[in-house]
């Protein structure tokens, strides 16, 4: 019955050199091919500093943000295909988000809004996936991802009527439509530093909450037994993960699938796993696959993609397998 | 430290009482509860570890393990399993996994094992991290094999064992038998005193017989049209 499994070590050792591959990519592929040896050099150095790398990094936490997210919010709910995206929680902050901007129209000055834009996009996040939960909590597999589908729908419907009430009332607001698709482009240093943050205390929180969240997915009972009321616990880490997505949202838009894809090819490929043994391959692999769409998004086909078009191509056989092989059993 | 009790429990459910004035001190060894569907014997299980609102006295001995009777089949290798919720070794799980035969399932996938297989890891678990070791329907789904270590590993632990059960056979090796029906209970005490012909079917409302077979004892149903 046990179907050979390649090593946990060799397999992270794997994603480390991927992550350096796609890292080293996204650095010197872009609007314009800077290769290694013209990054010292002026222009090339400017943009390399202050906008490649802080981009790179970003893009690579972004990534394993949405990838984390994927896993926690999966052993939760117990669902395999749940995802920031599939939730709602994604949609939700990018309509808070838009809808900060809408302030500008009431003349609030662009500081204040730059200040207030996370909390809404905090609040809707929060707002959007405990609809989506009260959509689907009494059903299967599939009532959950049909409630994050609708949930999702209402958000970027509204999103779109933001951007067009933006653009009538304040239009020298340059347009918000790439919250609806993501991209992660040339994001500040102090952004990076507060992605930074957010995944730190995502990856600690996972990894660290492990075992909880492990009993968790397995019976409501045996966690109350060991003191852990599931209810709480659901309650704190989803909120913990709403609020990381809000920020990843803020930055780079709307971003599908991450959270599907990574933890699933990582459990095919080594197998299940506790939830803190997972966290290190999880978060690599979706900050490679999110580097890598990233350089195909920003152009390395000629022409620019959003980002969204380019995890949903890589989404849709996972997401097949996943519902072909019958919902719930992940494995 | 304090012994397993529970004094004066009432719960209420949506308007509806579904444990009356229930009052059992567990005793050490095996405590089987028996009782029809819907007398109130899961919900006493889920009071105890706090799942559910109650009035009354709960007091639990040491840590507790629980074995549900329903749970989800976890992405996650058997020892993850095992190990979820605690703070526990692996050996100390690896251990348990020994005492009930499944060492070999340690790195398979949770999912992949059978119901029964299921079953005999999470009340292995519940054996592994308990002092007060409780049990909802242990018996479901196992084969007579895996019936008959849990049957002994119940019978012969010197925790305090509290387990539900519909299987009057587990009752004759308790310690201490609880009867329960509409919520309350109509009587407890030792085996050879509880499990009469006469209680045994007034607490099924179907009459049995009772048959000895040297020193064990066995249950039959009359299939009677009800």
């Amino acid at each position: 019955m046990l179907r050979y499994r390649f090593s946990e070590s060799l397999f992270v050792l794997f994603l480390f050199l991927l992550e350096g591959v796609s890292a080293f990519a996204s650095l010197v592929l872009g609007a314009v091919y800077i290769p290694p040896s013209l990054f010292e050099v002026s222009p090339y150095s400017f943009i390399i500093y202050s906008i490649r790398i802080p981009t790179t990094i970003s893009t690579s936490m972004i990534g394993a943000d949405l990838a984390l997210s994927g896993l926690v919010l999966q052993m939760l709910l117990r669902n395999p295909v749940m995802d920031p995206y599939v939730s709602g929680t994604a949609s939700g902050a990018g309509f808070g988000a838009v809808l900060s901007y809408l302030l500008l129209a009431f003349s609030f000055p662009v500081l204040i809004v730059e200040e207030v834009s996370p909390f809404l996009a905090f609040i809707f996040s929060v707002t959007a996936t405990l609809l989506t939960l009260a959509i689907g909590k009494k059903g299967d597999t599939y009532s959950l991802v049909i409630g994050g589908v609708v949930i999702s729908y209402l958000f970027s419907a509204l999103i779109i009527v933001g951007e067009l009430a933006i653009s009538k009332v304040t239009p020298q607001v340059p347009s918000l439509l790439f919250f609806l698709f993501g991209e992660i482009d040339d994001v500040t240093w102090t952004d990076t530093v507060i992605l930074i943050n957010a995944t730190l205390i995502l990856s600690y929180f996972t990894y660290a909450l492990g075992r909880k969240i492990d009993v968790l997915t397995l019976s409501d009972e045996v966690s109350f037994s060991k003191g852990i009321n599931p209810r709480r616990y659901r309650f704190l880490v989803i909120g913990l993960v709403s609020a990381v997505v809000s920020i990843d949202v803020s930055i780079g838009g709307i971003i599908g699938f991450l959270g599907v894809i990574s933890p699933h090819i990582v459990r095919g490929i080594i197998g299940g796993r506790s939830t803190s043994s997972l966290v290190l391959p999880v978060s690599l692999l979706g900050s490679s696959i999110l580097l890598l769409s990233n350089v195909i998004s920003r152009g390395a086909l000629g022409f620019s993609i959003p980002l969204t078009a380019v995890t949903s191509l890589i989404a849709v056989p996972v997401i097949t397998s996943i519902l072909r092989r019958g919902g719930s059993n992940a494995d | 430290m304090v012994p397993t009790l529970i004094k004066g429990l009432n719960v209420d459910l949506q308007g509806k009482r579904i444990l009356n004035d229930v009052s059992v001190t567990f005793v050490k060894g095996l405590n089987v509860i028996l009782g029809p569907n819907g007398s109130g014997k899961t919900t006493l299980l889920r009071s105890v570890i706090g799942m559910i609102k109650s009035q009354g006295k709960i007091e639990v001995k040491g840590k507790m393990g629980y074995s549900p009777a329903e749970f989800f089949p976890s992405p996650m290798r058997v020892i993850d399993v095992m190990m979820s919720g605690t703070n526990l070794k692996r050996d100390h799980y690896v251990e348990y996994l020994k005492l009930g035969g499944m060492e070999r399932y340690e790195l398979r996938q949770f999912s992949t094992l059978s119901s029964g297989e299921k079953r005999m890891i999470l009340i292995l678990k519940a054996f592994a991290e308990g002092d007060t070791v409780i049990m909802d329907e242990p018996l479901s789904n196992l084969d007579a094999r895996n019936q008959v270590k849990v049957m002994k590993m119940m019978r012969d632990s010197d925790k305090v064992v509290i387990s539900t059960s519909h299987d009057v056979e587990l009752a004759t090796l308790a310690r201490q038998v609880i009867l329960i029906k509409n919520g309350r209970i109509i009587d407890q005490g030792e085996p050879f005193a509880i499990l009469t012909e006469e209680k045994v079917s007034s607490l099924y409302d179907v009459k049995v017989k009772r048959i000895s077979l040297g020193e064990r004892v066995i249950f039959v149903k009359e299939l009677i049209d009800l």
